[in-house]
């Protein structure tokens, strides 16, 4: 045992990239989503074999994502004059995904210079997950925001401003993160340079979303904005829907969209204790660590891939300050798993594969009982984020708001046995066994996570 | 040395099992492929009622015209005894006699443009959505990119150095620390 510790021990930064780099390479071909990725897919096939202009069939997605795509798949074209090959269709769709996934370790490193956290986010297994058998992209905006954090601390704002507005260009969760880095640029270097870097990153966004606005592509907002999302059901109430929406619509304590109810005001009281708080690197990336937890506890829909965004800050504090406890990043995986058996996995395989292990035929997704398990396990990491919320608000006390540690214990507690009490009485018929299940199971990994050794 | 040769080897590896299987796509070309749909909410008819769907993709009309598919598909139930005619751009598209969920019809392409209208005129029709569809025949469509290789094999070309100068860029930028 001793000697593989050793050897392990020995592996160079640059071992680790190459295993980490094979792992995703030799994952990509035979998994994928199996709507997303098809999606990914119809994107390509709309652009290359029926040569339409594909901005306005892209009204989920901004531009980056978009190039990223289409940039990759020149390559497939080429290989499939022998013969085309799905499987290595799978792999060319995921290549910016893997790349963004390679590079993000390497900023860690560059960030850090950690080999713990660079294995962290390497060899993470959840990470892998989203980005080699999902091929969801969320690591490259979550790439470009951590750029912009490194480029702000080594004081390159513009490089830091046109990241942060790239990185808007793929997903527009970053915008919560702006006032954050506006703050840190106006407290390090001055009123000038803040201004500044708040004209580059607009002008840049402004750019990159331009091509929307050009008459043949209109569509995108004229369908998006102002047919299709008046038209929106706003009491959504689906299979991944955030613990305190969820618990908020069925006890009816507030109607309409609470989104805007919980997150907005919460948010604007974090940009107003962050004017104290954030003065350095450590401090900027503990209010987005905070911005991107509390949007998860409060958006309506929580999809597993956007736990990537927040994930290499909390490698960042976890490797910097040790405030955020392993457990809590272990614990995170656990959740994901969980959710990963709620899904159906065959719907996961490619083709070739789907059709050799399955003895059902092609597997269609999620099943009733799938669903109740997702429902369940989002609820749960929910209430996770929010535990995890509360715990690096350790940072709470530096703000100057100081909670009972009774009080911070009892509040998710309670929380969220009422959540999953409520949540099988209108699911599920086991009556109360599965609540006590799930009490017995997670809320020990929640309160250990939470951590009784605050700081 | 060593982890390049790795690389290569696993990289070869897996491009000869990515080829030897048998091919099934996920988009399957001898489908008809479901491009976009435009969605209108219904209204109660009694009468006339018009929905006007704008920013249509004109290609649709134009260079794939002849590998284009259009079905209307109507949403709510007709009241028995009621009759309902359906015209797109004045063109009448069908009619509905019987009271069900869904009437669906296939549209000729010549029909639509751009700007489409719908119009439903009866005396008894709750519509609950109105929902007009586009298709593409992919199997008959030459593939753009096939037309225009000369543009193709340079991308290809510039991608393979892009991968070349990132990898490179990153193996400094990690022995550099």
């Amino acid at each position: 045992m001793e000697v593989y510790v050793r050897k392990v021990k020995r592996i160079t930064i640059m071992q680790m990239f190459v295993l980490g780099w094979l792992i995703r390479l030799v994952l990509s071909p035979f998994f994928r989503h199996p709507s997303d990725v098809q999606y990914w897919k119809l994107l390509g096939v709309i652009t290359y074999d029926l040569g339409v202009n594909p901005l306005p069939y892209t009204s989920f997605y901004g531009l980056g994502w978009l190039c990223s795509l289409l940039a990759s798949y020149p390559l497939y074209l080429i290989a499939s004059l022998t013969g085309p090959s799905d499987l290595l269709l799978n792999l060319i769709v995921k290549l910016p995904i893997l790349i963004g996934d390679f590079f993000t370790g390497v900023v860690l490193f560059k960030i850090t210079k950690s080999r713990l956290a660079t294995a962290l986010w390497l060899f993470n297994p959840y990470v892998i997950f989203i980005s080699s058998i999902h091929g969801q992209f969320d690591v490259i905006p979550t790439l470009l925001t951590l750029l912009s954090v490194f480029f702000l601390a080594k004081k390159q704002y513009v490089a830091s401003a046109i990241s942060f507005a790239v990185g808007l260009s793929y997903k527009t969760f970053p915008i919560f993160l702006l006032p954050f880095l506006l703050l840190f640029s106006f407290r390090n270097f001055g009123k000038k340079i803040a201004i500044k870097y708040a004209f580059i990153s607009i002008f840049a966004s402004f750019i990159l979303f331009m091509p929307y606005f050009l008459p043949e592509n209109f569509k995108y907002f004229y369908e998006g904005l102002m047919l299709d999302v008046p038209q929106r059901e706003l009491y959504y109430v689906g299979s991944s829907v955030s613990y305190l929406e969820f618990l908020i619509f069925h006890l009816r304590l507030l109607s309409g969209y609470n989104f805007v109810y919980m997150f907005v005001p919460m948010y604007v009281v974090l940009i107003f204790f962050s004017i104290k708080f954030v003065r350095d690197i450590d401090g900027l990336n503990k209010s987005i660590i905070l911005t991107l937890l509390l949007l998860y506890v409060t958006y309506s829909t929580m999809h597993p891939q956007f736990l990537v965004w927040v994930l290499p800050f909390l490698v960042i504090e976890y490797v910097r300050k040790k405030t955020v406890p392993s457990s809590l990043l272990n614990l995170m995986w656990i959740w994901v798993l969980l959710w990963i058996i709620s899904w159906d996995m065959r719907s996961f395989l490619a083709r070739p594969l789907q059709e050799a292990f399955s003895t059902y035929g092609t597997a269609t997704g999620y099943t009733e009982y799938s669903k109740r398990l997702l429902l369940i396990f989002s609820m749960n990491f929910s209430a996770y984020a929010f535990a995890c919320l509360i715990r690096v608000q350790g940072s709470l006390s530096e703000m100057g708001v100081f909670l009972p540690k009774w009080l911070q214990l009892i509040t998710p507690l309670t929380a969220i046995l009422a959540m999953d009490i409520i949540l099988y009485t209108s699911y599920g018929n086991f009556g109360l066994v599965i609540p006590v299940v799930c009490f017995i199971v997670y809320y020990p990994l929640i309160v250990v996570s939470y951590g009784w050794k605050a700081s | 040395m060593k982890n390049t040769v790795l690389l290569l080897l696993c990289s070869i590896a897996l491009f000869l099992v990515m080829f030897s299987f048998q091919h099934v796509p996920d988009i399957d070309p001898a489908k008809p492929l479901g491009m976009v749909h435009y969605v209108r909410t219904g209204q109660y008819v009694n009468g006339i009622r018009t929905w006007t769907i704008t920013q249509i993709d004109p290609t649709f009309f134009s260079r794939l015209r002849n590998y284009t598919i259009i079905r209307l598909e109507i949403y709510g139930r007709l009241t028995d005894g009621n009759v309902g005619n359906v015209y797109v751009n004045d063109h009448l598209v069908g009619t509905a006699t019987v009271s069900q969920g869904v009437y669906a019809w296939s549209v000729p392409v010549d029909f639509c443009d751009v700007t489409t209208v719908i119009k439903i005129v009866s005396g008894d029709w709750d519509v609950q959505r109105v929902d007009l569809r586009f298709y593409v025949r992919l199997s008959e469509v030459f593939p753009w990119w096939k037309q225009s290789l000369l543009l193709a094999v340079p991308m290809a070309f510039i991608e393979i150095i892009g991968f070349v100068l990132i990898a490179r860029r990153a193996v400094q930028w990690i022995n550099t620390e």
